[in-house]
């Protein structure tokens, strides 16, 4: 067994013990396929793997694959798998598992439809290969079958033919630590699968080599967020998945936590809706876009240490950087926004802004927008919502005008999620095209640029406000080492615990 | 006394229904559903309205609400959205913590709450006295949720002795089990301790002037073992009947202590279920609440029969 010492460290890896994990809540399922709720990945990217995933550069490298190759034209694509993979179950993952989870995962998640709507064939050349034929390139393969919120995890198709569309039948995956027991508002309990094939390779990022330390993961979940965060400083839980700045200068000097301020990968975001019939004019959206000053949002927001301003829509990708719409970033033209209301023919209806208090960087920063809005002339109702109203009622296009979200980090733009299907619903032609261009095209310094122009109409059309990047704490006990990235969810593969 | 308590027993079942038919009314008034809570945060609105069909979920309340009620009859609470399993199972897997938190509560608030009382009597209108009703009132003002995370800081944090939260079963472990169990059902106690310690206290001194005590005290008994030997036992009656309708704060409480600690009883499962719009679950749950509640007060008002031969009901 290889084993890489701790960079903070030196110290050697110990193997044993059980990591436990403060959850913010209970996952809704432990399908992989069927949400984009983070919590899910959390939880099941220690189960399940995909053909795909990320290496420290974010650039998608086999994982289940042992390699693809691509012909006549981008239009046969064939992927080979590895060999000798066991699933939990015992047996050996072969084509017909992959095609079966690809043929679900297409059916309900929408990078999958688009995959699926140029597929022409899917099929098993031999037990371990399986070839696309498709009807156009589509550039973005391994992106799209890579680890991913709603990622393709591959289930053994026995499992799949006793479950549907909606919910699986058996918890069964072929990584390195597998499902043993789930007690709704107690734990789920995953352990080391000692028959894991480990991938080729050193560790890097998410891809290559799994030390399996641990015995056990223990995930339990605890909504209050000072329990999670007093059951860490009393020893109790060795991580917690989510905690707000706040907490930051207080934990930072005790030396029961360890605390990790992470570099920006997430964004706040206001959609706009462009069926309404007030923010469905450009000409207010433009007054909505000069009247905004992003310091103060973000400062209500996050804390003075926890943000940065910049134009980019994927922080953390740094690859994919650009400033293209940079002048219509944070104007703060106030005087010009007023002007331009005026000229609108905007009556004074209500500019009605959904917000919820359970999260509350959000609710602070949504009474913030309210504000700057009014000082130019918007008459705004601000509507404060629970969660799930609040979920319900984004899907009625006749119910807002904006709302507030957190963007949170995707490492290629085909996975951020800008389609006219999107709740908003941004459906200019020209927009469009230029996403169906970043699919199919597979020259890195082409789709750069491509995404460059999908930017740059994002700030000319306005169909949603970027207010700035948020930072984020990684909050842990100290014997807990060797976490993994965190950006797509943190990885415990590696991670050990000091006696 | 049969008549009336059967008379009694019968009443429930309107009152049952009642209650089920309003909180079936606002579950579904209210927005949320299960399917865009299940999708997550990014989820498209196709995706949301495909899977809420996948899950039969758009029938019309005039189909679900005679459904409901037709399952109700043969006691059947439906099936959880999210738990994939029976509600009357999903309850009665949580029925345990919740019981045993209010049961150890009630032991704390009468161990906390009686002596203090007594002892506030026995010193009227001095130092002692108010300040054991200040704490009295203390306990009661301060929210649960708050008393719990000040243990916590205190018990957990500060001096690790016990556990900030999780639960452990009295078979697996019973040591444990307390250790798991102190601090949530002192929070919980502590908060209703203040009810039983101002009852006590107000009735003993009614009792004290009393002339049969006069009596006691005129034969040369000592104050204090006339409140023990006697009036402790004639004043503790309304402290009884008191606590038995406290059990809607202690259910209401568990809701707000069982969060903070994390214990999977029945007050995490609702207000999970309510966060996640199980509505099957939420439902069930109001239902079981409501029946114990009503079957606290049926045998309190029995009671009350039984242990006061002064007290006549109509046809009683």
């Amino acid at each position: 067994m290889t084993s890489t010492p701790d960079q903070s460290t030196g110290a050697e890896p110990r193997r044993g013990g059980t990591l436990r994990v403060a959850l913010t809540g209970e996952p809704p399922n432990l399908d992989l396929h069927q949400t984009t709720d983070s919590i899910v990945l959390l939880v099941t990217g220690h189960m399940y793997e995909t053909l795909f995933t990320w290496d420290e550069r974010y650039e998608p490298v086999p994982l289940l694959a042992e390699s693809h190759e691509v012909s006549d034209g981008g239009r046969r694509i064939l992927v080979r798998l590895r060999q000798g993979v066991p699933f939990h179950n015992g047996e050996e993952m072969r084509a017909e598992d992959v095609i079966a989870s690809i043929e679900r995962w297409g059916r309900v998640v929408g990078l999958g439809q688009g995959l699926m709507a140029v597929t022409e064939s899917l099929t098993a050349v031999d037990p371990y290969a399986v070839e696309f034929r498709l009807r156009e390139p589509f550039g973005t393969f391994p992106t799209a079958l890579s680890r991913a919120l709603q990622g393709c995890a591959i289930y053994p198709k026995s499992v799949l033919d006793r479950s549907d569309d909606t919910r699986l039948a058996e918890f069964v995956g072929t990584g390195p630590y597998r499902f043993v027991e789930w007690l709704p508002d107690r734990h789920i309990l995953l352990e080391r699968f000692d028959g894991y094939a480990n991938p080729p390779g050193e560790t890097s990022g998410y891809a290559g080599h799994k030390g399996q330390y641990l015995d056990q993961l223990e995930f339990i979940p605890v909504p209050n967020e000072a329990s999670r965060v007093a059951g860490l400083r009393s020893g109790n839980y060795h991580y917690l998945e989510t905690i707000s700045t706040d907490h930051y200068p207080t934990l930072k000097d005790d030396p029961a936590v360890a605390v990790d301020l992470l570099p920006p990968d997430a964004w706040l975001n206001i959609v706009l809706n462009l069926r309404s019939p007030i923010t469905g004019d450009l000409q207010i959206r433009r007054a909505i876009q000069l009247a905004l000053d992003h310091e103060p949002i973000m400062q209500a927001a996050f804390g003075e240490d926890f943000y940065e301003l910049t134009p980019t829509l994927l922080p953390g990708a740094a690859a994919w950087y650009s400033d293209a719409g940079a002048d219509r970033f944070n104007p703060r033209q106030p005087d010009e926004a007023r002007r331009l209301l005026e000229s609108s023919g905007y009556d004074g209806s209500p500019l009605r802004i959904l917000t919820t208090q359970e999260i509350q960087q959000e609710y602070n920063a949504a009474v913030v927008f309210k504000q700057q809005l009014e000082q130019v002339g918007f008459t705004v109702d601000l509507q404060v919502y629970d969660g799930a109203t609040l979920s319900d009622l984004r899907d009625d296009e006749t119910a807002w005008e904006a709302y507030l979200a957190t963007a949170s980090f995707r490492p290629d733009p085909v996975l951020r999620n800008l389609t006219c299907s999107a709740t908003g619903w941004w459906c200019t032609p020209e927009k469009d095209e230029l996403l169906a261009q970043l699919q199919t095209e597979s020259d890195f310094e082409k789709r750069v640029e491509i995404w460059a122009q999908v930017q740059e109409r994002f700030y000319e059309e306005v169909p949603r406000l970027k207010i700035g990047d948020a930072r984020r704490i990684l909050v842990r006990s100290p014997k807990l080492h060797g976490v993994g990235p965190t950006e797509l969810q943190p990885d415990f593969s590696n991670a050990w615990l000091e006696k | 006394m049969i008549a009336y308590v059967l008379r009694r027993i019968l009443l429930l079942v309107p009152i049952a229904l009642v209650v089920g038919t309003v909180a079936f009314l606002l579950l579904h008034v209210i927005p949320g559903d299960p399917a865009a809570v299940m999708l997550g945060p990014e989820a498209t609105p196709e995706q949301v309205a495909a899977l809420r069909e996948r899950m039969g979920l758009d029938e019309p309340l005039a189909v679900q609400y005679p459904r409901w009620l037709a399952r109700l009859a043969r006691l059947d609470l439906g099936t959880s959205i999210f738990l994939d399993k029976p509600v009357t199972e999903a309850i009665r897997e949580r029925v345990g913590p919740t019981v045993q938190l209010a049961l150890y509560a009630l032991l704390i608030a009468v161990a906390v709450g009686v002596p203090a009382g007594v002892v506030a009597a026995l010193h009227q209108d001095r130092l002692l006295d108010r300040a054991l009703m200040l704490f009295a009132i203390s306990g009661t003002a301060i929210a649960d949720f708050f008393l719990a995370i000040l243990l916590i800081l205190l018990f957990s944090v500060t001096l690790r002795w016990l556990p900030s939260g999780g639960y452990v079963e009295f078979s697996v472990d019973p040591v444990g089990h307390f250790q798991s169990m102190l601090l949530p059902a002192m929070a919980l106690g502590l908060s209703i301790a203040g009810l039983p310690a101002r009852l006590v206290r107000s009735t003993l001194l009614e009792v004290l002037r009393e002339d049969y005590i006069r009596t006691a005290t005129a034969k040369g008994l000592d104050l204090e073992a006339v409140a023990f030997r006697h009036a402790l036992r004639n004043a503790l009656l309304p402290a009884v009947t008191v606590l038995g309708y406290a059990l809607g704060d202690l259910l209401g409480g568990a809701v707000v202590v069982e969060t903070v600690f994390g214990l999977p009883g029945m007050g995490q499962l609702v207000v999970n279920s309510i966060a996640r719009r199980d509505f099957p679950v939420i439902q069930g749950v109001v239902m079981v609440f409501a029946g114990i509640y009503l079957l606290c007060n049926l045998l309190v008002d029995v009671l009350y029969v039984y242990l006061d031969p002064r007290v006549r009901y109509a046809g009683g």
